[in-house]
This record gives C-alpha cells, structure tokens and sequence, in this order.
C-alpha cells in the first residue's frame, strides 16, 4: 500500500524544488530559458536560486513557504508552489526580477534585449488570485495522478479564490490536465522571435482560470 | 531634498521609462496605474532613480516598495543623511 502525504516544503527541500523549477521552465523541452537569457548553467542558476530562497521573500515563487510537496512513500514525487497574487501591493513578477537582478546584475543588465524580447509575452497576473506555479512531477512517479492530487489539496485550502495557471503553450500535456481540472484559458501571448533565438521552448504563454465555487 | 523636489525629478524619469507624453507623481501611484509599469520597466526606473538621486536601495527596501511614496520617502531618508 502507497502512503502519499502532502507537506509544507523546508529547507531540506531545496534541492527538489529547484528540480521543480527547472525541469517545469524546460516544459519538456532541452531550453532552459534562465540559461538562455542569462548564459547561466543549471548548476550556475541552482546556487542562485538557494540565494534567493535564504532571502525568505513572500508573495513570489522562490520562497519555501509558498512550495507544497506531494511524497509518495517518503520520497519527493511532485512539487509546485501557490500564492496569492499582490497581496502586498507588489507584483510576484516584479519581486522576481528585483531578486534576481540583485543576485545577478551584471548578467541581468547584458541581457536586457532579451528580456524585452520574452516580456512582450508576459502577461500580467491577475491580483488576488491563487496563483499555481512551477508544477513538476518526476518521471517515475508520472500516471498516477499525484499532481491532481496535489493540486486539489492546494485549490481546496483556498476556496475563495480564484486561481491562475500561467505556462507556455508547447506543455500540451499540462494544458490538458489543467482543462480537465476546470481551469479555462484566459489569455494566449505569442512572439515568434523568442523561438528563432531560442529563449524559450514556445513562442507562446498561455493564462489559464479556474473561478473558485 | 525635500518631497516636492523629489517629485518634481521624478517626473522626467518617469516619463522616459513609461513612455509617457504626460504624469502627475503621486504618493499612491504604482504599477497598476501605468500601462507600461512592468518587472523590466521597473528595475529601469529604478536604476534610472538611483543614479539620478545618487542613492542605492538595499533589497529589503526594494521589496517592501509599494508605491512612489514609499520610493519618495526613502530617497528624502538617504538625500537628506
């Protein structure tokens, strides 16, 4: 008998979380997009992001206390994290970036032209919405359903929000098993440069609902 | 430097940032009341401010800005050390 348990991510966590991260930003692709922009390794980006997480910033993606893990017999299968969007007045986008061009400003500055490229595909979060982020379940533990499980346990500790699923519109699997949770697409945003330079895996970021009730 | 003089710099920056023809600075003016107003134009604006006022933010302020008032009242905080 499986035991799945649900948890609050902790230091400890780390390491899977930035699996998290960068496999979900990859979409399934070999383009990782902070290695593209930024001329960054994995490896480079793994011990920036440990940085950023030390910080202990709120109301963005790169914080432990905003990530969920799903385990499945006391090991990591799935991960994602969730917050609720402006809750302070300030954009998750722009703490991001804040944090990431204080980590990184030489590279941030050199890749600007880049980074204009892929904004023209940001579309903005909606304020005070659920917003679910950086879902990843690891290959061996795929075709169970834990990250349905996962993310029922996340919608269900905030039933009075609604929630947005941001991601690039190649993640087809993805796509189909957030429609299938009842989440609809809001907005598509496509630029067709950012796959002739390779930026990103699609030219296209899709904003997906879900209203709460 | 006092409130008003910032404003009144301000307000060249913000107009080359955003692209704008026209803005009134406010103390509750923020993101959601300027079109242009993202994470990029934001960090631009941001440094634009530093090296006029020749102040540096340090991330904890950065992260806890939530309008131009909040900018305003720390650039009057460091100008005036």
């Amino acid at each position: 008998m499986d035991t799945i348990e649900i948890k609050q991510a902790h230091v400890s966590d780390f390491q899977f979380i930035a699996t998290c991260i960068i496999e979900s930003e990859k979409s399934g692709s070999d383009i990782f997009s902070y290695s593209a922009i930024f001329d960054l390794t994995e490896s480079d980006f793994t011990s920036i992001l440990k940085n950023i997480f030390e910080e202990e910033i709120e109301d963005q993606p790169w914080c432990y206390q905003h990530w969920s893990i799903l385990t499945l017999n006391g090991k990591p299968a799935s991960g994602m994290c969730s917050w609720i969007e402006g809750k302070n007045e300030i954009s998750s986008d722009v703490l991001k970036s804040q944090l990431l061009n204080f980590m990184i400003p030489k590279q941030f500055a050199e890749s600007m032209e880049k980074l204009k490229l892929v904004s023209e595909i940001t579309i903005p979060r909606i304020k005070n919405t659920l917003q679910l982020e950086n879902l990843y379940t690891k290959l061996e533990f795929r075709g169970r359903g834990l990250m349905r499980k996962l993310m029922l346990n996340v919608l269900n500790e905030h039933l009075n929000y609604n929630a947005e699923i941001q991601l690039l519109q190649s993640n087809q699997a993805a796509l189909s098993l957030y429609t299938d949770m009842g989440f609809n697409v809001n907005v598509t945003k496509c630029n067709e440069e950012i796959l002739k330079l390779n930026l990103l895996s699609s030219p296209c970021k899709v904003s997906l609902i879900k209203n709460h009730g | 430097m006092d409130k008003e003089q910032i404003k009144k710099e301000l307000e060249p920056i913000f107009l080359e940032v955003f692209s704008l023809d026209r803005i009134e600075i406010t103390d509750d003016l923020n993101a959601e009341k300027v079109d242009r107003w993202d994470s990029l134009t934001h960090l631009s604006m941001i440094a634009k401010v530093e090296d006029f006022f020749n102040v540096k933010f340090k991330l904890k302020e950065l992260i806890a800005m939530k309008n131009v008032g909040d900018m305003i009242a720390l650039i009057e905080t460091k100008t005036n050390a």
